[in-house]
């Protein structure tokens, strides 16, 4: 689908002897990446494409390896395609337009072709379905050279890092929720979740509204009235009293939360002592 | 009382300084606003008749005082605080547009959640997200005081 990325007459090197990967490579890379410069340039260069672009071509290299190197930073990589020479920019701009999650392959040059502009707009395209769920896996052509594939595990687009980002905080937020909501941990997927959440939410809300009602016939009845309102204000404290301590009991039976088994005492102590 | 008294004292008391979990801080507030309010509305029983939006203005008004450092309980109390006789109704049902894409369901939910978070059609996605999770807690803590609460005075 892609023409290849790299072969015979994309490698024109200015000066054939001076291969060292420290040479061409001078910022720190992972081994995959290494493998895979090194893998390309050990092919035989082939002198095809002698052209005045082999200046360029090394500073190809170089500005790649620096779109590259800078990966791990994204930050670095976004600057370096903004002050990236044109030649360059198309190969680094391959790189910015491919999103994380798609699969590389890493090669010595890519866009050592003269013009080296074709590439640019097919990236884009795929790099604007980086949406999407699948991934483009790039077709592996028998070569000369070993084709290394390297994952990347960072998105390299401005944009896509933020979504990306904000991805990850709503699907935290998300497990979070399944933890404190009861059955949620079973049920897979963002939808049904939510699902739960809703109905619980909904489930909780009616039970307030329900008891609110039972307070009500509670509250008016007969034969609670003066229960409620023979306390004289100064005595208000000892009824907050005796329901705390009703509701903390209720509690831990209910939750059976064995964490802070002293605030029940702490508590109980601090009222009487104010009785007594 | 005093049998009380005298076996709470034989309780053992931990020496640790009073760590108060924030639901038991909730409750503490809650009854303390809700137990009075209900008193009030008991005494004022002879001049006016107590109705249900009452009782349940009551409740949420407990409920959002003392939930003052979310969002949503400050939301819900301006809400009440604004002299509307609004009813609550927890089960709104609004028609919204079905899209068959799978992110469209999810949107809808997240925008029925919106609607049962007081205050959650002003927050965007992940402010929500976070409310939500202590706005269901504190319903749970106010569930259970109202069912003490009913209990105790039955």
């Amino acid at each position: 689908m892609d023409p290849p990325l790299v072969n015979d007459s994309s490698f024109s090197p200015a000066n054939p002897s001076s291969y060292t990967l420290s040479e061409i490579w001078p910022f720190p890379v992972n081994d995959a990446v290494r493998s895979g410069l090194r893998l390309a340039v050990n092919s035989t260069p082939s002198d095809k494409d002698v052209s005045t672009a082999a200046a360029a071509e090394e500073s190809t290299v170089t500005d790649l390896t620096a779109g590259w190197g800078g990966r791990k930073g994204r930050a670095l990589n976004s600057e370096e395609d903004e002050s990236s020479k044109m030649v360059s920019l198309s190969s680094s701009g391959n790189e910015v337009k491919d999103s994380g999650d798609k699969k590389r392959k890493f090669c010595g040059s890519e866009s050592g072709n003269g013009d080296g502009s074709i590439r640019p707009e097919g990236e884009t395209s795929s790099g604007g379905g980086s949406k999407a769920t699948e991934q483009k896996n790039k077709p592996e052509p028998p070569k000369d050279y070993i084709h290394v594939r390297a994952r990347r595990g960072q998105a390299t687009d401005r944009h896509s890092l933020a979504e990306r980002a904000r991805r990850e905080k709503i699907s935290e937020k998300m497990t979070a929720l399944q933890d404190i909501i009861p059955g949620c941990n079973k049920i897979i997927g963002k939808a049904l979740v939510l699902d739960e959440i809703i109905n619980y939410i909904q489930s909780l809300q009616r039970q307030v509204e329900f008891l609110s009602m039972k307070l009500e016939v509670v509250n008016s009845g007969p034969s609670t009235g003066p229960t409620i309102g023979v306390f004289p204000t100064g005595d208000l404290g000892t009824l907050p009293i005796d329901l705390h301590r009703n509701i903390y009991e209720q509690q831990e039976a209910n939750e059976s939360r064995g964490s802070h088994p002293e605030w029940l005492h702490m508590q109980v102590d601090g009222s009487f002592n104010r009785t007594t | 009382m005093e049998r009380q008294i005298i076996s709470k004292k034989k309780q053992v008391f931990s020496v640790e300084p009073t760590k108060l979990s924030p639901s038991e801080v909730f409750t503490r507030k809650y009854t303390s606003h809700l137990v009075p309010a209900l008193k009030k509305l008991n005494m004022d029983k002879n001049s006016s008749q107590i109705n249900q939006v009452t009782v349940k203005h009551e409740v949420d008004m407990a409920l959002a005082l003392s939930a003052q450092e979310f969002a949503w309980g400050r939301f819900l109390l301006q809400k009440l605080s604004s002299a509307d006789s609004k009813s609550s109704s927890s089960n709104q049902t609004q028609i919204l547009e079905r899209s068959n894409d799978e992110d469209g369901e999810i949107e809808e939910k997240m925008k029925e959640l919106q609607e049962l978070l007081p205050g959650g059609k002003e927050m965007n996605v992940e402010e929500m997200l976070s409310e939500i999770g202590n706005y269901i807690k504190y319903l749970e803590l106010q569930t259970s005081a109202l069912k003490t609460i009913v209990q105790d005075t039955t």
